[in-house]
This record gives C-alpha cells, structure tokens and sequence, in this order.
C-alpha cells in the first residue's frame, strides 16, 4: 500500500514512524554520509567532519547542523555504507532496539557509490534476522535508475520504500509504501498521518502525466542508450586522467543489459 | 569523480581532489555542458529529453577538456 505527501523528507520521515510504530522499537540505523531529507531523525552524520566522525567500525552519531536534539542523535546510531559488519555490530551493541534500517540503494549525495555485490541483500538478512524493516529511500534511485527503481534494478527487496523527485515531473510530490499489514496502521488511526498538500490535484495529475507519459519503458530504454554510449566513449577522452571506472559502471551496465533484456521481452 | 579509487563510503569520498573537480566543472560548463549542478557530491543524470546530440556535446567538451586535466593532476600528484 502506498500513501502521499510532498515531500522526500516527509515520506522518510513517515517511513521512520511507521517502522517505529509496527516494531515498537526507538532506533533507526542509518548510514554515514547518507541524507534522507531534513527531519530530526534524517539529520545525523550526513556530512560530519573528520575530526568528530570517529572509528569507521562504528562511527559517532553527529548532528547534521544545530537544533537536532540529542534524544533524536541518541536514537540514530550510524554505521558504515559496504560494511555489513559495521551493521552487524550495531544490532548486537542494541539487540531488540533497533526498528528499521534506511538507505539509499546506492549511496547519493557522495558523487556516487554503488553497493558492493551481497551488500544490500546482506542488510535485507540482517534486517529480518533482528525483526527490523528495512527502508529504501529511492527518492533519487527510484525514477531515475530504471524503470522498477533500486530495488528491481539490484533484485532486493525491501519493507518500505519512499520516493520523491521525479515522480512528480517537477511538481511536490513524495510516497511512501510498505505491506498492508505495516500501512493498516494509519487506517487504524494508530499512526497519523496528514497534510493539506496530500494527494492534492496538481501534484497527482503531474504525477500520473509522469509515469504515463514520460518515464515509459521506451524512454528508458532511450536513457539507456544514451548512458551506454557516454560510458563507452568517455574513457578515451578520460585515458590521460587518473581516475577509477565510474563506480560500479561495469556492474551496473550488465545489470542493466538485464533489464532492457527483460524489459523488452515484456514489452 | 576524478579520482583514482573506487569510492565505497562516505569517507572515501572525502579524500576527493575537489578543486580539480571545480576546474573540470567550469570548463564543461564554459563548453555549454552542465553534466551535474555544481557540488561535487552529485551526479551526472541523462534526462529522457537528452539526445545522441546532447551526448556528442558532452564527449567533445570533455575531449577538450581533459588534457588540461590531466596535467592538473599530474602536477599536483593524484593522491591514491
């Protein structure tokens, strides 16, 4: 089930609550240097300084800015984007704590960084293993990336998921979804959720005009292509700069060849 | 990102070589390119509007482009 708002930080900031709200646990595990929008919750160790981000094991909680109280930096312990042990470690430092896990699928907001092969399904294993959700923010990944997002373009599958940007086609609109028996909670006026903005007509016909119209299979495909061939002939321009592959630009143009293949097969 | 390594976590990325960043992205921009906005932590993003033209641009701005680039690098020494 999918609700909306108008927003990328107002979706993860519902997401965070639900999450709370269907584990009746305070704690949600974010990793360091990822932004999830503004919230008290969002707003920790998002671009923390070298001299206060600590051990890289297990990273200091640091607010993102004044004004963020310390019960919400106490309620966010952080760890480490490709390093599942760092994960593992704050599960057994909070055992029965922690609710949800939230991420971007490929870390933004740091140029770009791709997650590490088993990455993302090893959070989806530690997640269920500790009764956490696991929360993809596909704010950005989500229309841009591939047709079915983060989570179909790496085939992991996550509790609740939030989106934002492009949906909308340049009109505020954010969602956030996550199973029934997750979303019941707000149908049962347990968790509130509201907003003038929600579902008005602007946003949601710009919305449906979106993803009827422009982010098509097609057009993707027509993105693809384009993308393959700026990755083909960039390195020889870029052969006399010392510089690593655009992260994960292998993997991800064989995962992508993947999903045209599917793609048209369902077209 | 112009920068040798692989970038794996948000450390990683704060070991980048930012000013030569803001070199190439006012060249590119100069050339009439705006591969990402201005901030080193963003990306490049293909929209649906773009066009093989569009792509043509780009790779002979950055075919300009990257000699000087280069030698910045060389010049200061890439940090690995």
């Amino acid at each position: 089930m999918v609700r909306f708002g108008s927003s990328g930080t107002e979706v993860t900031m519902h997401a965070c609550r639900m999450a709370r709200a269907a584990t009746k646990r305070d704690k949600i595990l974010k990793f360091e240097g990822s932004y999830h929008g503004l919230h008290d919750t969002a707003l920790v160790s998002v671009k923390p300084k070298a001299e206060e981000y600590g051990d890289i094991n297990a990273p200091t909680s640091v607010p993102g800015g004044l004004g963020v109280p310390k019960a919400s930096i106490d309620n966010v312990p952080v760890a480490t984007f490709n390093d599942l042990a760092s994960v593992e470690r704050r599960f057994k430092q909070f055992p029965g704590e922690i609710a949800a896990i939230i991420l971007e699928p490929i870390l933004m907001n740091v140029g770009l960084c791709m997650p590490q092969p088993g990455f993302l399904q090893g959070l989806r294993d530690i997640a269920t293993k500790n009764g956490a959700l696991l929360i993809f923010d596909e704010v950005k990944t989500g229309a841009k990336l591939a047709w079915g997002g983060a989570s179909d373009f790496f085939g992991v599958k996550p509790d609740m998921i939030c989106l934002a940007k492009s949906i909308g086609g340049g009109a505020p609109l954010g969602a956030f979804g996550a199973s029934r028996a997750v979303m019941d909670l707000i149908s049962q006026h347990k968790v509130f959720h509201g907003g003038t903005y929600n579902t008005n007509r602007i946003s949601m016909a710009a919305g449906l005009a979106t993803f009827r119209e422009v982010l098509t299979r097609e057009t993707y495909a027509h993105v693809d292509k384009l993308s393959k061939k700026l990755n083909r002939r960039l390195p020889k321009s870029r052969r006399q700069i010392r510089t690593a592959s655009i992260c994960g630009q292998r993997r991800r143009k064989r995962r992508t060849d993947a999903v045209s293949e599917r793609n048209s097969q369902l077209s | 990102m112009l920068y040798p390594k692989e970038i794996r976590n948000y450390r990683d990325w704060t070991t980048i070589d930012v000013d030569l960043w803001r070199q190439y992205w006012f060249a590119m921009v100069n050339r009439g390119v705006l591969a990402q906005p201005y901030w080193w932590d963003e990306q490049w993003t293909i929209s649906v509007q773009h066009t093989e033209a569009d792509i043509d641009k780009h790779l002979a701005a950055f075919e300009d482009v990257a000699p000087g680039l280069a030698k910045a690098q060389h010049e200061r020494g890439a940090r690995l």
